[in-house]
């Protein structure tokens, strides 16, 4: 566990200025909920369907504090920039150590690279468990202010699949940050493809025609607003982001422990 | 044997690493690894200590493969890489701690004892540490869990002469406890004086594998002579610099000063041949 220690040391301070960032943000949007739970009613029901997608999946009820929670938040902070976020920091953990050629120092020491990249992927859980739990946390205290409420219990299944979500995040930015020597590269390519996922995502909503091509990714499995909005969390979504967590960590593993670590 | 290669070969894509090397060490031995920059002597030892995979022939340390348990190896093994990349956010104290945490025997008073040797200012990030300090810093890490064999990439690179004396002198206490030692450099003068044995690197291929000892007994004498006139002696190159001639002589010293007793001589020096010298006469 020593390494996963030391790589939360090196993570935490972005997890929790992104924390107070989404904080402030939420207790915006909360506050002028109030003002404007009429009129952005009236304002959707005028949107054609299709349009209406591109605000989110579902659960896009405005007139519930769920549902404008969702789509002013969740959707896309929460899926997408949040997702992008530890995209960003995973697919750093590895590539970092490549790039700045500590890991010659850290491979000195009596550890396999299997381990490493499990005890890589342990250390991001913390802040993926620290972003779901305060979140709910700060949510419900704004709400109280502002004399909203919400059901408790589905706001903590949304954060309880939502740690599934993002460590499935992790775990492919975690494989292209042992695919690649250089930092930079790892995270522009691991950014590109959650973001890649999202479009795909809100396109197969759109249009029939691209239905098939959300199931592929990662962001289809975990959607806020059916769980807060509409109560209804499917158990195979979370068993599946599951799955793709162990598939990716496993690949991530195979894949470092086959290659060379060519220093120049 | 500690370390044991069969025609060890490394080629990234098509670009020559090294070729078909074959050599043991044994345990007790210190062993310089020579060659000049490019040759393949990190390319050695990172397919050694299983960063690289090998594209033909095996490694054995400790008698087991490198490919297969590299883990197992590395908990008796020291290594000083030659890139001295060390993770600048963290204090020395502080890495210290960290790696001690990882290696199996890590040794407290092993680790008191070499920050006595090679002192270091603990408390203060590695990033800004000088490379001298950040050289005596992996020196640390690399003994303090008394590993049986220690792998050194170019590990005076950085040292003031007075540390590098220091260091050579602390190798020598180690070899005492039977330690195995394996020292790449690019300085011949360098590790002949801690080496048992050398392995001459060129090119990626292993052109020579001596003792220190004989490779010293290799005969002789580098003389700078400064004359009245022009030298010619046959059958030896000479080399004009400033006024001195220089040129190696490897027969019998008699023979020179008969030789040179034909010249007007201005100034003379006659000294021992280097094994960088011996190496540049022998195997170029």
């Amino acid at each position: 566990m020593k390494i996963a220690i030391h790589s939360v040391r090196n993570s935490w301070k972005g997890t929790v200025i992104l924390l107070l960032a989404f904080a402030g943000l939420v207790a915006m949007i909360i506050s002028i909920y109030p003002d404007m739970k009429g009129s952005i009613d009236m304002w959707m029901d005028n949107l054609p369907d299709s349009a209406l997608s591109a605000f989110g999946r579902s659960g896009l009820e405005l007139s519930m504090v769920e549902g404008y929670l969702n789509m002013e938040f969740y959707q896309w902070g929460w899926v997408l920039i949040l997702g992008v976020y530890f995209a960003f920091i995973s697919s750093s953990v590895i590539s970092k150590e490549i790039e700045n050629k500590t890991i010659d120092m850290l491979l000195s020491n009596p550890v396999s690279r299997a381990r490493v990249v499990l005890e890589k992927f342990l250390g991001l859980v913390p802040g993926v468990i620290l972003m779901n739990v305060a979140m709910p946390i700060v949510i419900l205290g704004c709400l109280k202010y502002a004399n909203e409420t919400i059901n408790v219990t589905y706001l903590f299944y949304t954060h309880f699949a939502s740690v599934f979500y993002l460590c499935a995040v992790c775990a492919l930015g975690l494989l292209f940050s042992v695919i690649f020597d250089e930092t930079r590269r790892a995270n522009v390519v691991a950014i590109g493809v959650i973001s890649g996922m999202y479009i795909m995502e809100i396109l197969s909503l759109i249009s029939e025609k691209y239905s098939a091509i959300g199931k592929i990714t990662i962001i289809h499995y975990y959607d806020p607003g059916e769980i807060l909005v509409h109560h209804h969390i499917e158990a195979s979504d979370v068993v599946i982001l599951f799955f793709i967590t162990a598939v990716l960590l496993v690949a991530a593993a195979i894949y470092f422990e086959k290659r060379d670590i060519a220093i120049s | 044997m500690i370390i044991e290669t069969e025609n060890l070969t490394k080629y990234y894509g098509k670009i020559r690493g090294i070729e078909n090397l074959s050599f043991s060490i044994e345990k007790g031995e210190i062993f310089g690894f020579l060659g000049p920059n490019g040759a393949g002597k990190t390319t050695t030892i990172r397919t050694l200590l299983g960063f690289l995979k090998p594209t033909r022939g095996k490694a054995f340390i400790f008698g087991k493969d490198v490919e297969k348990e590299i883990v197992k190896i590395k908990e008796k093994t020291g290594y000083i890489p030659g890139e001295l990349a060390l993770y600048g956010d963290l204090t020395a104290k502080d890495l210290l701690k960290y790696f001690g945490t990882l290696r199996r025997n890590f040794d407290e008073k092993k680790r008191e004892k070499l920050l006595e040797i090679f002192e270091l200012p603990l408390n203060r990030k590695i990033k800004g540490y000088s490379r001298g300090m950040k050289q005596k810093l992996s020196i640390v890490q690399a003994f303090m869990h008394n590993p049986e064999l220690i792998v050194m990439d170019e590990p005076t690179a950085g040292l003031d002469p007075l540390l590098q004396g220091k260091f050579y002198d602390f190798l020598r206490e180690e070899k005492k406890e039977g330690k195995t030692m394996f020292i790449s450099s690019h300085i011949l003068t360098e590790v002949e004086k801690v080496s048992d044995r050398v392995g001459i690197i060129k090119e990626g291929n292993l052109v020579a594998l001596e003792n220190v000892d004989s490779l010293k007994s290799k005969k002789g004498k580098v003389v700078k002579v400064k004359t009245v006139e022009k030298i010619k002696i046959k059958g030896i190159k000479t080399k004009m610099e400033n006024g001195w001639t220089s040129f190696v002589f490897t027969k019998d010293v008699d023979d020179v000063i008969k030789e040179l007793a034909r010249y007007t001589i201005k100034d003379i020096e006659i000294g021992e041949l280097s094994l960088e010298e011996i190496f540049m006469h022998y195997y170029r």
